[in-house]
């Protein structure tokens, strides 16, 4: 690092400002002769590139901007107004379903509001001095998801699956003011309620019983009022568009998340038995093609199970996407695990720490934090893989690019859709790249957090 | 068995409970202990007596089988034949007499392995909290009260990768006796550290051989050895060769092999 430093002509060591490079050798002109124009070799290459640029750029602007057509009720009415540009007029019209699908206008709030609802739960990861982050995180895959099918779905729930829906009201609302009360006083909720009750001279986990009756009571609030009103039923079918991409993309990470840290510990596991089967399962799913994998799914599934199954096209792509997911989870997780010592296992092992323990409290949370910028670039990926799906016949964002062009009134209108959609995951995987580089940068920090 | 008649046979004025030694004062026993990596046959024969409040310091050349042997004393390595028993538990497939022996043997390993995740303070706690089941305050003090003992307690909130080589080894120290154990292994704690850091933790381990805790040591410090141990134990190929009190050991020693280690030693 010293020396990258001390080589440039950062005046670092020494007292003196540097001079200014003489001029030409400096600004603008200057970096275009060193860099494009430096000999007659690269100025004709240069030239060259220019011009290649030029002649498809364009015609580009000019199909896409110039003659491009904004306002038209068909794609007949586009051609009559300009047969040379794009007809921006039918993305425009489509919009909606693209965002959305076929999921009914009047219900669509539902959606925004799960959004809303996961942004807001994840929240408090990047809030400094939350001290309940973990559980932030556990809940988030673990109960959360049964909100969000209350929402989207709707319909009639019986008792016990609309408790577990409910459950996630009450742990937004508590894991927000168990955050707030961690950044104000520095003790969270369950430390505060401990407090009240006495239990502060006891075993933190007696921390828990109190913490266990706030959320039944909260729970139960929700049901009753749940019960006041009744959300339309919306079949998954009727889900896409991007909504759907969400939908599975993020359910499938989630779900990968816990069958790749298990896949890992197996295929690290003494046992043969465990140990073989774990190896095998990954690196069958490994030689896998995607869509094989998920046209397996789909088709030899249903042979698995009893007959007169109902099948959700959803739940199996859902299956499928998570599997791979997880094989190639499984696999940085191992790779972040063996970069543990394994000084930390014996350690952790003399102080009396079992396995399992050892790996919780010890292995995994440092060997998470050594893998979290190769997680994000997995999830970008499953964002991208998720696209698959339309092949199987849903209508995610790409199925529903392409199911404006079938419309007899837009019929042929492909091109705009699919530059549409390109920008749209060019944006989106963009974004969560430069998150993934950040995180990089950040990683040989300390401290924890995301 | 010679080993045991061994450690009866020492008498030192200034630790005279050591010369009244019954057998139920015996916290770690092997007997007939042998072990091989593989083909290789690491410890042939090893059988050893440790008494309670023993200070025990084992040297030999690199690859004899010291650190395997005290590894083996905590289970961190399993032996194939012989039998160990320490504090009453003898070490076998048995889970329970393993979470039972760990729970009464602290290590500190010559690579300190403190958890890099967590901060001095949550080092120290975390085996209280999850296997003592303590109250966090009460772990906090405890842990607070022997980094005060290892001197370091201003350091508490910093995470290891702040702390330099001989600051990492005292909170490891701590680190092991805050699971309250009654023998404390080391093996070599002082090799790692730059030479300035090399008294610094010496000084803690001084004065913890004087609280009267069982101590067994691996370590080429022979000015600590001949300081605090009771015993030194001399392995080579695997075998227990000889051992002595310090002065004995120092100054006539019996085997050829021993007088090569220790002539190598000083004049190294
Ligand atoms: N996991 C292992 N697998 C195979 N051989 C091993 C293993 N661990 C140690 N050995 C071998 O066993 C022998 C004894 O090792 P041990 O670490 O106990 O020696 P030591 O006396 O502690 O040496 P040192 O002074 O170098 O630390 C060495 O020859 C070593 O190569
Ligand atoms: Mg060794």
């Amino acid at each position: 690092m010293a020396d990258v430093v001390t080589k440039s002509s950062d005046p670092v060591f020494t007292p003196m400002p540097s001079r200014p490079a003489p001029v030409g050798q400096r600004g603008v002109i200057h970096w275009f002769k060193t860099r494009l124009f430096y000999s007659p070799a690269s100025t004709i290459f240069t030239l060259v590139t220019l011009y290649l640029l030029y002649s498809i750029a364009a015609p580009f602007y000019d199909w896409a901007v110039t003659n491009a057509v904004w306002e038209a009720s068909t794609r007949r009415e586009c051609f009559d107004k300009n047969m040379n540009g794009a007809c921006w007029a039918g993305v425009i019209h489509w919009f909606d379903s693209y965002l959305y699908g076929r999921f009914p206008v009047s219900e669509r709030w539902r959606a925004n509001l799960g959004g809303i609802l996961l942004i807001l739960w994840a929240l408090p990861i990047w809030l400094p001095r939350v001290s309940n982050k973990a559980t932030v995180l556990t809940t988030m895959v673990v109960v959360y998801p049964f909100l969000a099918v209350f929402l989207f779905l709707g319909g009639d729930w019986p008792l016990v699956p609309r408790a577990f829906a409910m459950l996630g009201v009450s742990f937004l609302i508590v894991n927000w003011c168990s955050a707030i009360l961690s950044m104000t006083t520095a003790r969270n909720l369950a430390q505060h309620l401990g407090g009240w009750f006495g239990l502060a001279d006891k075993h933190p986990s007696t921390l828990l019983y109190p913490m266990v009756a706030l959320h039944a009571v909260l729970t139960a609030l929700a049901v009753v009022v749940s019960y006041s009103f009744t959300l339309p039923y919306v079949e998954t079918g009727s889900w896409g568009g991007l909504f759907l991409t969400f939908v599975i993309a993020i359910s499938s990470s989630l779900f990968a998340f816990p069958i790749g840290i298990l896949l890992a510990l197996g295929r690290r596991s003494d046992m043969p038995v465990v140990r073989i089967s774990c190896t095998t399962f990954i690196e069958v799913v490994r030689s896998m093609p995607l869509v094989t994998l998920l046209f397996m799914v789909i088709v030899l599934l249903p042979l698995f199970m009893p007959a007169g199954t109902q099948f959700n096209k959803l739940m199996q792509a859902l299956i499928g996407l998570s599997l791979f997911t997880a094989v190639y989870l499984a696999e940085v997780v191992r790779s972040g695990m063996q970069a543990i010592p394994e000084g930390q296992y014996e350690a952790a092992s003399a102080l009396g720490f079992g396995y399992w323990r050892a790996t919780y409290l010890v292995i995994m949370p440092q060997a998470l934090k050594t893998m979290t910028p190769v997680l994000v670039t997995h999830f970008i990926g499953n964002l991208k893989d998720t696209t698959l799906v339309s092949i199987i016949g849903m209508y995610d964002l790409l199925g529903m690019l392409n199911v404006s062009g079938q419309n007899p009134e837009w019929n042929g209108l492909y091109q705009e859709p699919l530059l549409f959609g390109t920008v749209l995951f060019f944006v989106l995987c963009y974004f969560m790249s430069l998150y993934g580089r950040h995180l990089e940068k950040r990683g040989s920090g300390v401290s924890g957090g995301i | 068995m010679p080993s045991e008649t061994n450690a009866m046979n020492i008498t030192r004025p200034d630790r005279p409970h050591i010369a009244s030694i019954a057998t139920d004062h015996i916290v770690v026993k092997m007997t007939d202990v042998n072990k091989w990596y593989g083909g290789f046959h690491v410890l042939r024969d090893v059988s050893l007596a440790v008494t309670k409040g023993e200070r025990i310091v084992l040297c030999g050349p690199s690859g004899s089988g010291k650190t395997t042997l005290i590894r083996c004393i905590n289970r961190l390595e399993e032996h194939q034949f012989g039998e160990i028993v320490v504090n009453g538990a003898r070490l076998d497939g048995n889970v329970k007499n393993i979470d039972k022996v760990r729970a009464g043997v602290g290590m500190v390993f010559q690579g300190f392995n403190l958890f890099s995740h967590l901060t001095v303070l949550e080092n120290c706690t975390l085996a209280p909290l999850w296997i003592r089941k303590m109250p966090e305050a009460k772990a906090n003090a405890l842990a607070m009260r022997f980094l005060e003992r290892v001197r370091i307690p201003e350091q508490a909130h910093k995470y290891p990768a702040q702390l330099s080589g001989g600051q990492q080894q005292r909170v490891a120290i701590a680190r092991a006796l805050c699971m309250d154990p009654n023998i404390l292994l080391f093996d070599e704690p002082t090799s790692a550290l730059d030479p300035e850091m090399v008294s610094e933790v010496l000084d803690v381990m001084v004065e913890l051989a004087e609280s009267g805790i069982t101590m067994l040591c691996v370590t080429h410090e022979m000015g600590f050895a001949r300081r605090v141990a009771d015993r030194i134990i001399f392995m080579d190929g695997g075998e227990i060769v000889e051992q002595a009190p310090p002065q004995e050991f120092f100054e006539r020693p019996k085997m050829d092999r021993t007088k090569l280690f220790l002539s190598q030693i000083v004049g190294h």
